[in-house]
């Protein structure tokens, strides 16, 4: 199990969204809303790095939310 | 694990933390270098407390002390970059803004009918159109049928003769 704490000023709520999405046929997950953050929390579904798996979701969630902030400029 | 001012690199763990004050860069710069590195390093944002930025870069494969100091300096050197091509572009939006402007009304421009003083100076004469080989001729008229009352009922060249007229 691995646990990220995504800042709500950093990581745009929309991007998560997407990015949980994505992931869920590769993990469990379980968001909650503590201010500011969003935890989410990551059970690997089949066996593996579950750090792997879990740089995987902060690195798509960072893009997706630059992406989203460089068109909305 | 060894730490400055600035980056704690923490070997054990496989990762390298920066941490720089939010106001020294803007954060487009920020995103468009924690951007660039993705593929290199997992990367994670985060913002400690109202004045600082966090970033944290975990490395794909297994790296050393030396390895992951030298990924915070050149995380560190391409927020420099970052910043400086942001700061570029907006100081050129105006130039780039009023260059494209010009382009799009050029393209878009409509005829100035209330300003016809030119047409003055234009040659509308024959001369202009002079059509030697009588290109500008029309097929018709220059093979055209003949005339319907033909007593003969024999069709005209230009409509039976299968060989073209043009090329006679």
């Amino acid at each position: 199990m691995r646990t990220l704490r995504f800042h709500n000023e950093i990581y745009f709520s929309e991007a998560l969204d997407r990015t949980e999405e994505v992931f869920r046929e590769h993990a469990g997950i379980e968001r909650e809303y503590r201010e500011p953050y969003s935890i989410v929390v990551l059970r690997a579904v089949e066996t593996g790095s579950e750090e792997e798996l879990a740089g995987e979701f902060a690195n798509y969630a960072l893009a997706l939310t630059a992406e989203q902030r460089k068109a909305a400029n | 694990m060894e730490t400055t001012e600035q980056t704690a690199v923490d070997a054990d763990n496989n990762r390298v933390v920066i941490l720089f004050e939010s106001g020294l860069y803007p954060m487009d710069a920020v995103y468009g270098a924690a951007y660039i590195f993705i593929d290199r390093c997992f990367v994670f944002l985060d913002a400690p407390d109202a004045t600082h930025v966090k970033v944290q870069l975990t490395g794909r494969e297994a790296l050393d002390g030396k390895a992951l100091s030298s990924l915070a300096g050149e995380f560190a050197n391409e927020l420099l970059a970052q910043t400086w091509r942001l700061q570029t572009t907006r100081q050129n939006m105006p130039i780039i803004e009023a260059v494209a402007a010009r382009a799009l009304a050029g393209s878009a421009a409509r005829a100035d009918l209330e300003n016809l003083d030119g047409l003055d100076d234009v040659d509308f004469s024959d001369d202009a159109f002079d059509d030697p080989l009588g290109i500008a001729v029309p097929w018709e008229e220059k093979y055209g049928k003949d005339a319907p009352d033909d007593p003969s009922g024999e069709e005209s060249p230009a409509a039976g003769d299968e060989s073209d007229p043009r090329e006679s």
